[in-house]
C-alpha cells in the first residue's frame, strides 16, 4: 500500500482534523494530530490493509523558529512490504505527547532516547528516565539552544587548542613562530 | 640488564636488585582487557598472531586487581569516565596507563561532542600517548616498548612508598 492509499484510509477512517495533511516529497509523509498519535498508529498497526507491525524508529527534531519540536514516526510492513512515514509537532515549552509503547514494544527505548536528548514527554510511558547520559545530566543537548556546561562532577568539559598554548609559550620564551 | 656481571663458571649472575626487579615487571605486562570503542579492534589485532604482543610478555587480565598497564583504546565519555577512573583506582601499584588513540588523548574527532571526555589525561595519569585513528598495532606494541623503557628506568628501592602517579 503506497503512502498516498495509506494516507486516503486515514482520512476515511479519521477525519481532516485528525489527519493534518500529506507532503509528496521524495519520501512522502502524512502530518498527524498530536494528540491522536496512539488512535492512528493502533489502527495503522492492526488494520488488515496496512499491517505496520514493525516500528523502524522515532526521531526528534527541534525547530526553535516555528517553537515545536517534531517527531517523525517510521512504520515498516514486513508483510505488505510498505513503509509509511508519519509527522507530528508537539509545543517545544511543554513538550508531551501519547507514549506508543502499548502499541510497540520497541517504542520504550526510542522515547527514552528522545527524552533524554530532547526532552519530549511521553505520558504512559512505563519508564521514561534517561537511556545514554548519566542520569544526573542537566539540559537536553539536541536542542539547539543547549549551552554546554564547564565542568561534568569533577572532569573539565573543555581543551585548549594545542597551537595556541604552544604560540604563547613561545611568545613568552620571547621566540618567534 | 647492562650492568650485569655474568660468572659463568659457578652459574652466578650478579646484579642489582632494582635491575632484577625491573626486569622481571618489563617481561610480564599484564593488561587490563577492556575498550571503550574502534581501537580496541586494533587492540585485538595486536594480540593476534602477526604482533603478537605475546612476545613482550604481554597478556590480558580481566580484573585490574591482576592488571600493571591499562590501554585505553577508545573514546570515553563522561558516564565512562568514572567508571575508568575506578578501574584505575582498583589497579595495584605500579600501574601504567597506556592512551591509545586520538580520542583517549584528547577528544580527536568527538571533540566538539557534549558528552566525550576531552583526553584521558583528565582522570586518570598517562604515560604513553599513541597517536592514530586508530593507531596501526605496530603503533602500540611500540608503545609496549615504551612502557618497558619506562620499567627499566624505575628506582623501586629509593621511591618506595612514595605514590608514583598520584592524581
Amino acid at each position: 500500500m503506497k503512502p498516498a492509499e495509506v494516507y486516503k484510509l486515514l482520512i476515511d477512517r479519521f477525519g481532516e482534523d485528525l489527519i493534518l495533511a500529506y507532503v509528496e516529497t521524495r519520501n512522502p509523509y502524512i502530518k498527524i494530530n498530536n494528540g491522536y498519535v496512539q488512535a492512528i498508529c493502533t489502527f495503522l498497526r492492526y488494520n488488515p490493509s496496512t499491517k505496520f507491525a514493525f516500528l523502524s524508529s522515532i526521531s526528534g527534531v527541534d525547530y526553535p523558529q516555528r517553537n515545536e519540536i517534531d517527531i517523525v514516526y517510521h512504520l515498516f510492513s514486513p508483510f505488505l512490504n510498505t513503509l509509511c512515514v508519519l509527522k507530528t509537532s508537539t509545543p517545544r515549552d511543554l513538550p508531551e505527547l501519547e507514549s506508543l509503547e502499548s502499541v510497540w514494544k520497541v517504542a520504550n527505548w526510542f522515547e527514552r532516547e528522545i527524552y533524554d536528548l530532547l526532552g519530549v514527554r511521553f505520558t504512559g510511558h512505563s519508564n521514561l528516565k534517561r537511556i545514554l547520559l548519566p542520569d544526573d545530566w542537566e539540559g537536553h543537548p539536541l536542542r539547539k539552544d543547549y549551552k554546554e556546561k564547564n565542568s561534568y562532577h569533577d572532569m573539565e568539559t573543555m581543551r585548549p587548542d594545542p597551537l595556541k598554548v604552544l604560540r604563547e609559550k613561545n611568545e613568552k620564551s620571547g621566540k618567534s613562530q | 640488564m647492562k650492568e650485569n656481571t655474568t660468572i659463568i663458571e659457578q652459574g652466578v649472575i650478579v646484579s642489582t636488585i632494582d635491575g632484577v626487579l625491573n626486569w622481571m615487571r618489563k617481561s610480564s605486562i599484564w593488561y587490563l582487557l577492556f575498550g571503550t570503542a574502534c581501537c580496541a579492534i586494533e587492540l585485538m589485532q595486536a594480540g593476534g598472531p602477526r604482533t603478537d604482543l605475546d612476545r613482550f610478555g604481554a597478556v590480558f587480565r580481566a580484573t585490574p586487581r591482576q592488571s600493571d598497564l591499562m590501554i585505553v583504546a577508545g573514546t570515553v565519555t563522561y558516564k565512562m569516565a568514572e567508571r575508568i577512573r575506578l578501574l584505575y583506582h582498583q589497579m595495584a601499584e605500579p600501574k601504567y596507563v597506556i592512551s591509545m588513540g586520538s580520542c583517549a588523548n584528547c577528544g580527536g574527532l568527538f571533540q566538539r561532542s557534549y558528552s566525550v571526555l576531552k583526553g584521558i589525561d583528565k582522570v586518570v595519569p598517562v604515560d604513553v600517548y599513541i597517536a592514530g585513528c586508530p593507531p596501526r598495532t605496530e603503533a602500540l606494541a611500540e608503545g609496549i616498548l615504551k612502557i618497558q623503557k619506562i620499567m627499566m628506568r624505575e628506582k623501586w628501592l629509593k621511591t618506595r612508598g612514595t605514590k608514583r602517579n598520584f592524581i
